[in-house]
C-alpha cells in the first residue's frame, strides 16, 4: 500500500492478492469485494455480498429474499412478516378460517411489492415488469390449479394418475410455469443485474403461489365465514405449508434459475467466481429435482406433521443455496472496473470511492436501493 | 493491470440514508394492502358460496344400482366374501385379511379389513388411524352412526368429517369418513367409507356422504364364513 499526504487528504491505493487490482485501502477489495486482509478472503462466506453484517450459510429469509432493503430499513420487514404470520394464528383462533388462510397467501406477495417500491428495484418501466412477473403468475398460478383440477383425477391414496403425475409431472410444470413471465424480461436492457433476476422471479413464484392457493381452496373459503368448530391445528399447518412455506420453496427455485440466467444473458460476469453453482443449467436441476424431491414426498408421506417438516426443511436448505449463489453473482458481476466519487454507502453510511463493492463493510453496491448509487466510471 | 490512487479520508459517517417510505407510511401500506386482498376475496367467497337445493317432497332417495357385473373378494384368512359391481369399483390392496375398493371416479373408498375375535373397538380406532392425515386432514367425530351393519349383522360405527386435499394441489374439499365394524363367530369386519361431502341434496342427509348407496352396498352383500 502506498499513501501520500495532499493537502489534509491522503490518496492511496493497494494491491489486492485475489484480483490483482490496485484498490483503495480498506477491509474489502472495491473491485471483487473480496477480503483485503484474509488469505480465503476471495469468497468471503463470513460477510454476505448484499448485507455483510451477516454470514451468507445461514437461513435469513429477509436479506435473501428482499437483498436491495438497507440494514436499517429490513428489520420493519422482518417485523412486519412475523407480525402477519402472528395475525394468521390469530385469526385461526377466532375461527376464521377463510380470512386467515387469505392473509397467510397474501402476505408475501405483499412485502415484496412493497419492497420492490421502496427499493426502486425496477427504476424504468416498473408497471411493465410488474406484469411480466406476478400479473403473468397470477394468470398462470389460476389457470395451473384449475387446469391440473380438472386433468388429475384425486384419490384418498394420493391421486389415480400416480406419482408419476402428482409427484413428478405437476411440480415441473408448475416450476416452468413460474420462469415463463421473467423469461420475457431477459432481454431488457434496464434491468440487467443478478438482482434484477432475482427480484423478477420472486415476484412471479410469489404471484404463482398466491393465485393457485386462492383458485386451489376456492371451496373451502366459501364455507361460512366463522367455522362452527375452532380451525384445527392440521389446518393451520396446512395453511402455513401451501401459504407461506411454499412461496419461500417456489420463490427459491425461481430465483435461482433466474439469477444465473441473468448473470449469463447479461454478461456482466468477470470470471473471478468458478463455479458451477452459477450455471444456468445446474441452477434449473436443482430447482426440478427439489420441487418433484417435494412432490414426492409430499405424495408419499402419509402423517401431515411429516410433510411439514419436510417442505420447512426443503425451504430452508432452498433459501441458503439462493444465497449462495446470490452472493456469488454479486462478487462475480460487473464487467469494467468502475470508480466514481466517494459517497456514502447505503449499508454502514461510510464515506468511501463509489466501486462494485463498499471497501469499509463490503456490500454489493448493486445491492444498494437504486437511487442511492452513484452513476459509476469505467476505468479501464 | 489498472493502477490507480485513490483519495483517502479520514472515516467519514454520512448522513443516513432515508427510506422512501417511512415506518409508519410502511405499515400503513403493508395493512392497506392486506385488507382490500384479504376482505375483498373474503367477500367474493362468502357471496360465491352455493346454497342448498330445497327439495320438499319431490324427490326421494335414488334407487340403488342393480349389479351388471358383479365380482367378489374372498378372504383367505377369515372366509368372508365382499361381492361387488366391478363396472362401479376397482379393486386394489388385496390381502388376505382386507382388500380396499375404489369407486370408478375416484371419489369414493371403501377400505375392510378384518381380525380374529370379537372386538369391534379396536378394528374400529384400527381403520381410523389407517387415515392418511396427510391427505384426509382435519378429521373430527360427528357423532355414532345408527343401525350400524355389515352383512346383516348388526354393528357398530361412527361418523366423522374431514377435509381432503390433494397432493400438490387441486382444490380440496369435504368429505364424509364412516368406521363400522361388526363381529360374528369370532371374525371382526371392519369398513372405512370415505367420500365427498354433500350437504345439499336430502339424499345423502344426514350425514352427506355423497356416495353412500354406492359404497354400503358392498357391506349390505357380504357374506359371513359362517351364515348369521
Amino acid at each position: 500500500m502506498s499513501a501520500t499526504a495532499d493537502e489534509g487528504l491522503m490518496t492511496g491505493s493497494l494491491i489486492c492478492a485475489h484480483c490483482g487490482q490496485s484498490v483503495p485501502p480498506g477491509t474489502f477489495c472495491g473491485f471483487c469485494g473480496a477480503h483485503l486482509h484474509e488469505e480465503k478472503g476471495r469468497r468471503r462466506l463470513g460477510h454476505f455480498a448484499a448485507s455483510p453484517s451477516e454470514h451468507v450459510l445461514r437461513t435469513a429469509l429477509i436479506s435473501t429474499l428482499f437483498p436491495h432493503l438497507m440494514r436499517r430499513h429490513a428489520h420493519v420487514f422482518r417485523e412486519t412478516f412475523a407480525g402477519g404470520a402472528l395475525l394468521v394464528l390469530v385469526l385461526a383462533a377466532l375461527r376464521l378460517y377463510t380470512p386467515a388462510l387469505l392473509l397467510a397467501a397474501a402476505l408475501l406477495p405483499v412485502l415484496y411489492l412493497l419492497y420492490v417500491h421502496e427499493a426502486e428495484v425496477w427504476e424504468r418501466r416498473p408497471l411493465s415488469a410488474l406484469l411480466a412477473t406476478f400479473g403473468v403468475g397470477l394468470l398462470l398460478g389460476v389457470g395451473y390449479s384449475l387446469g391440473f383440477g380438472q386433468l388429475i383425477t384425486p384419490s384418498f391414496a394420493g391421486t389415480e394418475q400416480g406419482p408419476l403425475l402428482s409427484g413428478i409431472l405437476l411440480p415441473v410444470v408448475a416450476q416452468l410455469a413460474m420462469v415463463v413471465g421473467p423469461s420475457t424480461l431477459l432481454w431488457r436492457k434496464d434491468l440487467d443485474e443478478a438482482l434484477d433476476g432475482l427480484s423478477v422471479g420472486v415476484m412471479s413464484a410469489f404471484g404463482f403461489v398466491f393465485a393457485s392457493v386462492v383458485a386451489g381452496y376456492w371451496h373451502n373459503l366459501t364455507a361460512p365465514l366463522v367455522g362452527q368448530a375452532a380451525v384445527s391445528s392440521d389446518q393451520i399447518l396446512n395453511i402455513l405449508r401451501v401459504a407461506i412455506i411454499g412461496a419461500v420453496v417456489s420463490a427459491s427455485t425461481t430465483g435461482l434459475v433466474t439469477v444465473t440466467l441473468w448473470l449469463r444473458r447479461h454478461g456482466r460476469g468477470r470470471g473471478l467466481q468458478k463455479s458451477i453453482l452459477l450455471q444456468p443449467a445446474a441452477m434449473v436441476f436443482v430447482a426440478l429435482l427439489a420441487q418433484v424431491g417435494l412432490g414426492l414426498g409430499s405424495y408419499f408421506l402419509s402423517s401431515l406433521l411429516a410433510v411439514v417438516a419436510l417442505w420447512a426443511l426443503g425451504a430452508a436448505a432452498l433459501l441458503m443455496a439462493l444465497r449462495v449463489v446470490t452472493h456469488l453473482a454479486l462478487l462475480e458481476e460487473g464487467a469494467a472496473h468502475v470508480i466514481a466519487p466517494s459517497s456514502p454507502c447505503s449499508e454502514c453510511h461510510m464515506v468511501v470511492p463509489s466501486m462494485h463493492f463498499c471497501p469499509h463493510c463490503g456490500a454489493a453496491r448493486s445491492a444498494a436501493p437504486k437511487r442511492f448509487r452513484p452513476d459509476l466510471e469505467v476505468v479501464r | 493491470m489498472t493502477v490507480a490512487t485513490y483519495p483517502v479520508t479520514a472515516p467519514v459517517v454520512g448522513p443516513a440514508l432515508k427510506p422512501r417510505l417511512r415506518h409508519h407510511h410502511f405499515l400503513l401500506a403493508v395493512a392497506l394492502l392486506l385488507a382490500v386482498l384479504v376482505v375483498g376475496l373474503t367477500a367474493g367467497a362468502v357471496l360465491s358460496r352455493p346454497t342448498p337445493t330445497a327439495c320438499h317432497f319431490s324427490c326421494g332417495p335414488d334407487v340403488g344400482r342393480q349389479y351388471l357385473s358383479p365380482t367378489a373378494y374372498v378372504s383367505s384368512a377369515f372366509g368372508y366374501r365382499v361381492q361387488y359391481d366391478a363396472r362401479a369399483f376397482t379393486k386394489s390392496n388385496a390381502s388376505s385379511s382386507g382388500v380396499q375398493l375404489s369407486t370408478r371416479d375416484g371419489s369414493g373408498v371403501l377400505i375392510i379389513s378384518s381380525a380374529a375375535g370379537s372386538d369391534t373397538q379396536s378394528l374400529l380406532q384400527l381403520s381410523i388411524n389407517k387415515i392418511n392425515s396427510n391427505v384426509i386432514q382435519d378429521v373430527q367425530a360427528v357423532g355414532q352412526l345408527p343401525g350400524a351393519e355389515i352383512g346383516e349383522v348388526q354393528g357398530v360405527g361412527w361418523v366423522y368429517t374431514g377435509t381432503f386435499v390433494p397432493p400438490n394441489g387441486g382444490q380440496s374439499l369435504p368429505v364424509t369418513v364412516i368406521d363400522v365394524a361388526a363381529s360374528h363367530a369370532g371374525v371382526t369386519i371392519g369398513a372405512l367409507a370415505i367420500g365427498p361431502q354433500d350437504l345439499s341434496s336430502v339424499a345423502n342427509l344426514p350425514f352427506g356422504l355423497a356416495n353412500a348407496q354406492e359404497l354400503d352396498q358392498p357391506l349390505t352383500e357380504t357374506l359371513w364364513a359362517a351364515r348369521p
